[in-house]
Parts: C-alpha cells; structure tokens; sequence
C-alpha cells in the first residue's frame, strides 16, 4: 500500500506531465482559433504548471530528505509551496484580466479549425482535471495537506474554466457572423479571472495564516479544554495553553503546575494520559505537557 | 466586557457581560485572581448576560476554579443559554463545575 505522501508526489507527477502536453496542445488551438481567452489559457497553464510543479519539488524533496534533519517535518515548507501556489494563481488572474481590457477595446471575431479543436480539446483537459481534483481532494481528507488543498483549488478552478471555455466557442460557433459574438471571448476570460482571483485568495489566505503561526481552530482549542477538564483534579494549575500550526501538524503545548509531593511516575503518567487523550480528539496533534511552577513569559495563553 | 462583583454571604458573585474572548479574558482572569486572593473561594459566575464566550474565555474561568479548588473553596457557574451554554457542555465544563439556572439557585445549593 502507498503512502499518502507517495500517492500525493504521484498525483503532481500526473499533473506535471500532463500539463506539458496541456500547453502544447493549447499552443496550437489558440493560434488556430484567434481566441484571447484561449491564448490567455496558454498562460494561465504555463503558471499553473509551475504551480504543479512546485507541489511536486515539494513532493520529491519530503520523498528524499533525510528525516533526522527535520524533527518537526516539512509543515512549513508545504505550507510555503501553498502559498506560492495561491500566488502564481493569482498572476494568472492579472495577466487574464489585462488581457480581457485589450480584447475589449479590440474586439475580433473566433475563427478557423482551432475552435473545434479547443472544444474537443477542452472536453478532455476538463475530464482530466476533474480527475486530478477529486483524488487531491480524496486524498486531503486523509492528510489534509495544505499543498493539496492548494492543489485542489487549482484544478477545480482549471475543470470549470474549461467549462466555461467549451460554452464560449460553442456559443461563438452558433452566433456566427453576429456582431455581439465578438465580446463572448472576453467576457468568459473575465468571469475566468474573477473565479481565479477567488482561488487563489482562498488558498492564499489560509497558507498565510498558517506562515505566521496561527493558533489551532476554536473548536480544536475547545478539545483541549475538554481534555484538560476530564483531568481537572490531576493538576494545581493551569498556567498556559499555546498552539500552532505547521502544514498538516498541530501542536500543543499546555504549561501546567503539579503538586510537588507528588511523584514523578504519577506526574508522567498524567502528562501520558494528557498527550494520548488529546491526541485521540484531534488528528495530527503533537502535544508537549511543560510542567511549571510560574506563568511563563510571554503571551499564547 | 464587564465585570462587577458582590458578596452575598459566604458567596462572591461576580457577574460577567458581553463578550468574554481573548481579549477580555485576561482582564476577567486578573479581577477573579485578585478576588480570591482578597480570600473569596466560594464563586458564583453569573453568565446570564453573557453573550459569547471564547476558548480564552473559558481558559480563565479554568484558572480561577483550579486557584479557589487549592484554597479549599469552589467555583459554580449559572445562567447558562445559547452559544454559551453549547460551548460550556463542549468543553466539559458542565462535569466539573456545578452549574444552575440562577444565582439564586447557586446560593441556596451546596
């Protein structure tokens, strides 16, 4: 049985190598077919294969690295490609909407065998993307990686671009020589960008959250709490509760005083009980009990 | 937030308003620590008007029921409703603290 990292690295080499042949297909149809929003496709592929393979750099990087020289896993730097992703989604959006605002003070009619190309060729680069989003997204329920969800993001918005491609040249097609024909093209690649934008600031804002150390959910604090009200009576006092997150870890850290009379068996026992229980409830936690007499310095609480 | 406070008895009721998140809490934590270092250790938290409470919220309310539990005392909260009440029962807090549905209740038990 692969593991969720190997079945993640091999989606993103799926996506890579199709993605080159994606581009040079769309090459072909945009120069056959006069379309902006096609030629704007060409683009917004190139960047979004980038995008795939910074996942998959990513990918082989975790795949190779040596785990003792990364204790506390490789979080970050698939939050960090996250991010990068969110980023490259989003200049995409600009260079598509600069294009739209040209189209329209330059509006030209869809023409030649690259529309009937791009139609084809956008029913089978749509059926691969749906493809390539519902195993990043099966696969995030089990890892919840963040550059999965970057990469689910990415290949919905690809699917329903495509989409929206395979309505504008079959519209194109029916109007013919109709004069309102010519601003379908920029119109679709708008309502393309805007959808874009919308991705990549998803996919941006909860990767640069998670950049900056943003503490674990409410409802994930509201567990802890719970864990440390079934153990009420196990310690003096609570002196802090800090959390973070790191790509698909969590980690909690309770600063918590104990009765000095008591042994150090017992105490480790409690912090076991702790660790494991709190563990149960949430997926992905690495728990550290810090015994303490004082409140420690700083904020977190 | 506000907090105000008073004796009734051998009981300090100290009642809280509004929002108890983390920005308040800090200050809700430091006005009860100082109160039972004063030597109240029987509290009763009146939530009623209590409209939102937050993990940092009741991470205070922890605090001070663990600081009066060390001084032999006890802390009990009351008029519990809505998103409150929810997040209390989620924290387990309604297992380990008395709960009831007024002060007044609060000071006829225990």
């Amino acid at each position: 049985v692969r593991s969720v990292k190997e079945q993640e690295h091999s989606i993103s080499s799926a996506a890579l190598v199709a993605g080159f042949c994606i581009i040079a297909l769309t090459v072909v149809m945009a120069a056959t077919a006069n379309s902006l929003a096609l030629w704007a496709d060409v683009i917004a592929t190139v960047i979004d294969t980038a995008a795939v393979f910074l996942a998959w750099l990513v990918g082989r990087t975790i795949r190779r690295s040596n785990r003792e020289s990364f204790h506390f896993g490789f979080g970050r730097l698939e939050t960090f490609a996250s991010f990068g992703m969110g980023q490259l989604m989003l200049l995409t959006g600009v260079i598509l909407l600069a294009m739209v605002v040209w189209k329209l003070l330059h509006p030209s009619e869809l023409h030649g065998f690259g529309v009937y190309l791009s139609v084809g060729g956008n029913v089978l680069f749509g059926a691969f993307n749906m493809y390539v989003f519902a195993r990043s997204r099966r696969l995030e329920k089990v890892s919840e990686s963040p550059t999965l969800r970057a990469q689910r993001h990415l290949f919905l918005h690809k699917a329903y671009s495509n989409l929206m491609f395979i309505v504008a040249l079959s519209l194109a097609l029916l109007a013919g020589d109709q004069r309102w024909a010519e601003y379908i093209d920029p119109v679709v690649s708008a309502i393309i960008a805007l959808t874009l934008f919308l991705a990549a600031t998803q996919t941006m804002g909860s990767s640069g959250l998670d950049l900056v150390d943003r503490s674990m959910e409410e409802q994930d604090q509201l567990l802890i709490l719970r864990a440390l009200a079934e153990n009420f009576d196990d310690y003096v006092a609570l002196h802090g509760v800090r959390t973070r997150r790191s790509g698909t870890r969590r980690y909690v850290e309770l600063h918590l005083e104990f009765d000095p009379d008591r042994p150090m068996g017992e105490v480790q026992d409690i912090i076991e009980r702790l660790r494991k229980r709190i563990a149960e409830m949430i997926e992905a936690a690495e728990v550290t009990v810090i015994p303490a007499r004082a409140a420690p310095g700083g904020g977190g609480r | 937030m506000k907090v105000t406070a008073r004796s009734e008895g051998e009981y300090f009721v100290v009642t809280v308003t509004q929002r108890l998140d983390a920005v308040t809490a800090p200050e809700f934590e430091s006005s009860c620590i100082g109160w039972i270092d004063e030597g109240h250790s029987r509290l009763v938290i009146d939530m009623a008007a209590l409209d939102y409470v937050s993990s940092a919220g009741l991470r205070s309310i922890l605090s001070a029921a663990k600081r009066v539990q060390r001084m032999g005392g006890g802390l009990a909260l009351c008029g519990l409703a809505g998103q409150v009440q929810e997040v209390v029962e989620m924290a387990g807090f309604d297992r380990i603290l008395p709960v009831h549905a007024t002060v007044d209740d609060a000071l006829r038990q225990d």
